[in-house]
């Protein structure tokens, strides 16, 4: 574990820690509209990974951003610029998730609206693929790994979003989270256990796996087809 | 080949962080030999990365065309206003004692000037004698000049029958012969 002194020299070999200070010591907007530009497609596809929701995903995404200008005189460097962006976007969604279960809304029909109904891209994507069987299939199988992944509590469903999609390592979503990376791991074990026995159905659909854990040991798969 | 162990929560941990690529050295080549020998931990190990990989089916949500314009906006009501005066000056700034130094001159400058014009506008205060006197405008006192021009001992003694009486009396008479 660097000591402070030394992430902090780290950080700043990190290009968008420099932008960041840029905009504490200067107020530079065009440097805040650059880390804007930069972090906005993986901020608004975390949070609308965890929250199912676009609009409440682009509310929140803007709300983190300006939390950060908020802040900026309170900025100190100790990690990467990310790392401090997802934390706030960590506390942020936890907010927002654990406010929607005191204020609980009435879901819609999931082919309706709502996180299990296809979105925009989904239905432009799917009006794209040639064949309407693996058009449903494609439907079908992201809305069931959708509904998967909500089932996950929010801490796994964080853990997981940043594991996979931002490509956390356990020490990055240690520091998200404000765990330690033992607990990071016990997180993760289970939430992918759960996926799988909520998915266990669907693996085979997935024609493009190779099982690369046979590859990696010289055995053939023992999971039946 | 030994019986194969049931997995605990500790293995399917070592499993998990084993795909993930977090273990050390020494715990993955302790995975990698249990995979090896363990047909379950093969199978766990196997259908926990095709769940994984299943993920990837998941469509990658972006934001709206308009984001960062909105975004921006919002930021920029947070900044604080500039003075335009202090923004738009090109060359340096001009330090406090000369700007002071530059107003003193010009409210001195002022003054002088209010003075000059009231100077020019006010009457002059030297009293009127009978050469101011135009006969054609005032004929009566052209006749008179004595009259304006002893106007000032008239308005101290502010009474004409005192003035009437000490000139009638005989104790200035040496003193003033041409009476």
């Amino acid at each position: 574990m660097p000591n402070g002194s030394t992430s902090a020299q780290m950080a700043l070999r990190d290009p968008d820690v420099r932008l960041m200070l840029r905009v504490r010591d200067a107020d530079d907007a065009d440097a805040f509209g650059e880390l804007v530009e930069r972090y906005q497609h993986r901020l608004v596809g975390v949070l609308h990974h965890l929250l199912g929701h676009a609009d409440e995903a682009e509310d929140l995404a803007q709300e983190v951003f300006l939390r950060v200008f908020r802040t900026r005189k309170r900025y100190h460097p100790r990690a990467k610029f990310s790392t401090w962006l997802f934390t706030i976007a960590n506390n942020l969604a936890l907010n927002a998730l654990r406010s929607r279960q005191r204020k609980p809304v009435v879901p819609l029909p999931a082919q309706e609206s709502g996180p299990l109904g296809p979105r925009p891209e989904e239905q432009l994507v799917a009006d794209a693929a040639p064949p309407p069987g693996h058009r449903l299939q494609q439907q079908e199988l992201a809305a069931v790994i959708r509904q998967a992944l909500e089932g996950l509590n929010e801490r796994q469903r964080m853990a997981v979003v940043l594991n996979k999609f931002e490509d956390m390592n356990y020490a990055e979503i240690a520091e998200v989270m404000g765990l330690s990376a033992k607990a990071v791991k016990s997180l993760l074990s289970r939430a992918r256990c759960r996926l799988r026995d909520t998915l266990i159905a669907y693996l085979a659909i997935d024609s493009a796996f190779v099982p690369r854990i046979a590859r990696m040991t010289g055995h053939d798969s023992d999971v039946p087809d | 080949m030994p019986d194969p162990q049931p997995l605990t929560d500790a293995d399917r941990a070592d499993l998990v962080a084993y795909l993930d690529g977090e273990l050390e050295p020494s715990a993955q080549q302790r995975v990698e030999a249990r995979i090896s020998l363990d047909a379950n931990a093969r199978a766990e190990a196997d259908t926990l990365k095709r769940t994984w990989d299943l993920l990837d089916h998941l469509p990658r949500p972006g934001p709206t065309a308009d984001f960062m314009e909105r975004t921006l906006d919002r930021v920029s009501a947070l900044r604080p206003a500039k003075t335009p005066s202090r923004t738009n000056t090109s060359g340096p700034p001009v330090p406090w004692y000369r700007r002071a130094a530059v107003s003193y001159v010009a409210w001195a400058a002022a003054a002088l000037l209010a003075l000059a014009i009231g100077y020019r506008l006010t009457p002059p205060a030297r009293p009127v004698t009978a050469a101011d006197i135009d006969p054609d405008t005032d004929p009566l006192l052209a006749r008179e000049p004595r009259v304006i021009d002893n106007l000032p001992l008239y308005l101290a003694a502010e009474n004409l029958d005192y003035l009437l009486a000490l000139d009638q009396s005989d104790l200035f008479a040496d003193d003033a012969p041409g009476r």
